[in-house]
């Protein structure tokens, strides 16, 4: 650990007290990671989105539209992977998880610097391979590398999945730093029930990361092995059982799901009682419901599979536990509403994202209640309805929880105030384009629309029309939020200390922070949400 | 407002069996929770922003810390309402998981891109399948190459067919019509393009459609379907002589080497790892591709030669539509 914050004259931060390239390519402050991780982050956010602005670009007419069919299936193929691996997995623990976690503790920086920091690198390998890979002949198999497709595609594989494989210890070593860290590193007083909720929340998804990871890393090597040796796991030709590969795939994929919301839930919980004044309403609710939601991940994966040709009986236990998440996941959603009651509504930029969040990611969890029921299912089931389901839960829910806490801590980060009124502006474009992106969706799936189509019949035409001009108005949100948030950089004004009234850590040391956070170590004696009058 | 709600309560479909009406009661029910569910808590979160809404940097906010009985209540009343969602789901699920009594049976191959169908009379078509109204019917199904999925959204059902394996609808159709089929699991290029429809005819106009009767005589060489001349049952037995099938396995009961076909489709034998198995189509596929896999007790493994890669999925279908034909 860096022990020397007090060598620093007054008024550096951890940008300053260092510079140059080489300052940042081998730094081990968890700041200085984080920024790392939030830029290559976001620059796949930006990859993945074109490739989301395309495939949309290609579905507005049927038939072809701007592609061929196979440039298509690469598209949308790279979408997905790019945006849950390189993007959205990542994304809320290794950039803001690592900026803010020791901060929030009071601690000075992770418990282990220097796995922080191969972290990235192994990040960056695996992304750099991943890359590798799209430039090599890419890959048509969907996101999901389902078998025997994905032995028999000509396209570039057994990269592709080798990359997931690489990327995966990344998360592991993430997890398993910040565990530790929040078990040992927090600062006097600091008890488990004072720790702020996005606290909770980081350390519920690290347990899934730690647990979870090693079975998609096992199941992306077998996938290469089968592919470069021809020994057949999943493939039925060479005697191998393609529905094992859902399983597995799924035994990670589905809790992966929860790695990437429950940070966005973490989020939320800090700027609705920021933004409203209030104490959090259920503290403990909402810290259990994290766990809960944690543990319940990991019996769920089979409800993907209901028309795989599984058991009866498997797809009866899966729908029943499936049907379990909704009451954690729900108490959240009640507690965060219940947070706002006769509180001071303060509608800035990061709370306009919170509200957007509950608004979405409501009907992002209520439309999870028509895909657990076995029936209604059989009839959804890889359909554009669950297109629609993911991309409220995942972009409504995890990237509007991002966003949320993109803007509520950009001053602490950046040291800059970004426009309010440009804020407000994107917040609610990209909030409209959303819905009309998506809610169309919800229609075309119910009506049988199946997902992955290239071109669609007739009676589809009309709502792809609809939901690609959706498109065009989150793009155009998120080409506004690009250039009020970099130009904050130069022109923004400089960011206070506390510019929003928190309780929490991070507002009590200097906007951007000092290299070893605090000047003294800091005492807690009170929690994260005291406000209101006794 | 309502108008457009109601317009989103159930799918804009035809609905042509008893699964799909029920699927939409479903359907709409969890709608219409859904919307009420929504209503409270978005409802709620906007009356809050107006009401609440920051007047001065002094606003006094009361300190409340949460309730536990309101967590406890909501907590129990969703347990009860997803519960109960489960249990109707499941109840809808399962009644279509069960096969009626003496249905009509059609094979299903899927393929990269196009479905084919194999029917009992020996009959084949590609893309489209026909069958009676108001007729119980299973599909045997497989696939011979990747995953595909066969989705009938007039019929709101689903299922993959996993090369290698069988798998199995079984429905009625009410209403004479012609319905779109797609393949709904990722299959390669032309995914989007392996469509096609399901007719459904009059008994009699199928019967006369099976057997190019009446004003189907001569649609049999254009219109992309295939008679053989041959039952699907004949075109087994065939096989049951050339493949020498006949040397080991006896089709009246005589012992042999192997297991008799008479009577064997439905039986349940134990393994000689002691697990047990009722004879379906699956395992009478699997014993002909890979006859070590499970083998019946008092018969010794390693005797079969497997036949994988000399049978196709037709001959396949044929030989097990033989074996079965041997029970009654």
């Amino acid at each position: 650990m860096s022990d020397h914050h007090d060598a620093h004259p007054v008024g550096t931060n951890f940008y300053t007290d260092q510079r140059g390239l080489k300052s940042w390519l081998f730094t081990l402050d968890h700041k200085r990671i984080g920024m790392m991780y939030l830029a290559t982050t976001m620059l796949f956010f930006f990859v993945g989105g074109l490739m989301a602005l395309l495939v949309r670009l290609e579905l507005m007419t049927p038939g072809q539209t701007i592609v061929s069919a196979g440039t298509y299936n690469k598209l949308f193929t790279l979408h997905g992977a790019v945006m849950i691996f390189l993007f959205i997995i990542p994304v809320i623990p290794a950039a803001l998880g690592n900026f803010l976690l020791p901060i929030m503790i009071g601690a000075k920086d992770v418990a282990f610097p220097r796995l922080n920091l191969a972290s990235y690198y192994i990040f960056i390998g695996g992304a750099a391979l991943a890359l590798l890979s799209i430039v090599l002949g890419s890959a048509d198999t969907g996101w999901t590398f389902y078998t025997p497709y994905s032995i028999r595609s000509a396209t570039s594989v057994a990269l592709i999945t080798f990359s997931v494989f690489i990327m995966g210890f990344s998360s592991i070593l993430t997890g398993l730093n910040f565990i530790v860290t929040i078990h040992k590193l927090r600062a006097p007083g600091m008890t488990f029930y004072k720790m702020p909720l996005f606290l909770w929340a980081i350390y519920a998804t690290a347990i899934i990361q730690v647990l979870a990871t090693p079975v998609i890393g096992i199941t992306t090597v077998l996938l290469v092995i089968e592919r470069t040796l021809g020994i057949g796991f999943f493939d039925p030709k060479l005697g191998g059982d393609p529905v094992l590969f859902q399983h597995f795939f799924w035994f990670y994929s589905h809790p992966a799901v929860y790695i990437m919301i429950l940070p966005a839930m973490g989020i939320i919980s800090e700027v609705i009682a920021v933004f409203s004044r209030k104490h959090i309403f259920g503290y403990k609710a909402i810290a259990y419901s994290s766990l809960a939601i944690a543990l319940i991940s990991f019996l769920v994966w089979g409800h993907h599979m209901f028309v795989s040709g599984q058991s009866e009986l498997s797809s009866t236990l899966f729908s029943v536990l499936t049907m379990l998440v909704a009451i954690p996941t729900a108490i959240k959603v009640v507690n965060w509403t219940a947070t706002m009651y006769k509180g001071s509504i303060d509608l800035k930029t990061p709370m306009l994202y919170a509200l957007a969040f509950l608004f979405l990611f409501t009907i992002g969890g209520l439309t999870g209640l028509f895909l657990a029921t076995l029936a209604v299912d059989v009839h959804l089931h890889d359909t554009y309805f669950v297109v629609a389901h993911f991309h409220y839960v995942m972009m409504g829910g995890t990237v509007m929880g991002l966003l949320a806490g993109l803007h509520y801590w950009w001053p602490k980060m950046t040291g800059r105030m970004y426009s309010e009124k440009w804020g407000c502006v994107s917040a609610v474009l990209i909030f409209l384009g959303f819905n009309v992106t998506f809610l169309s969706q919800f229609v075309l799936g119910r009506d049988g629309m199946p997902r992955r189509y290239y071109d669609y019949l007739p009676q589809y035409a009309n709502l792809n029309m609809v939901s690609t001009f959706g498109s065009w108005m989150i793009g155009s949100g998120f080409l506004i939020m690009t250039i009020y948030l970099l130009g904050s950089l130069s022109r923004g004004a400089k960011a206070p200390t506390n510019p929003w009234g928190g309780k929490t850590l991070e507002w009590m040391t200097s906007s951007p922070p000092p290299t070893g956070n605090f000047e003294t170590v800091p005492h807690v004696t009170e929690g994260p949400y005291e406000y209101g009058v006794k | 407002m309502l108008g457009l709600l109601l317009s989103w309560s159930k799918p804009n479909l035809p609905a042509v069996s008893s699964f799909a009406t029920n699927v939409d009661t479903i359907y709409a029910f969890i709608f219409w929770v859904s919307v009420i569910c929504f209503i409270a808590i978005v409802g709620t979160m906007t009356y809050f922003v107006f009401k609440y809404r920051r007047k001065s940097e002094n606003d006094k906010t009361p300190y409340i810390e949460g309730h536990t009985p309101t967590e406890v209540g909501i907590s129990i009343g969703l347990f009860v309402l997803v519960m109960g969602l489960f249990y109707w789901g499941w109840v809808e699920y399962m009644h279509s998981r069960t096969s009626p009594m003496n249905p009509y049976e059609i094979n299903v191959v899927g393929q990269q891109w196009s479905w084919n169908f194999q029917y009992a009379n020996g009959k084949r078509t590609q893309r489209n399948i026909h069958i009676p109204v108001n007729t119980p019917i299973r599909l045997i199904m497989t696939s011979s190459d990747v995953l595909h999925s066969f989705y009938v959204p007039a019929l709101r059902l689903k299922q993959d067919v996993v090369p290698g394996t069988y798998q199995y609808l079984a429905f009625s159709a009410n209403t004479p019509g012609e319905y779109d089929i797609f393949c709904a699991e990722f299959c390669g290029l032309d995914h989007s393009a392996m469509l096609g429809k399901l007719v459904v005819m009059e008994a009699e106009e199928f019967a006369d459609w099976q057997d190019d009767m009446g004003k189907y005589a001569k649609t049999a060489a254009a219109g992309g379907t295939q008679a053989s001349g041959k039952s699907l049952i004949e075109q087994g037995r065939d096989l049951y002589s050339s493949k020498t099938c006949s040397a080991c396995h006896s089709d009246d009961g005589t012992p042999r080497v192997g297991p008799s076909f008479k009577d064997l489709f439905g039986k349940t034998e134990e393994l000689t790892d002691g697990a047990t198995i009722t004879v379906d189509e699956t395992y009478i596929r699997d014993s002909i591709v890979d006859p070590n896999k499970q083998v019946v007790k008092g018969f010794v493994a390693g005797t079969m030669p497997t036949f994988k890669g000399q049978l196709n999925d037709d001959e396949l279908n044929a030989l097990v539509a033989f074996i079965k034909s041997l029970s009654k």
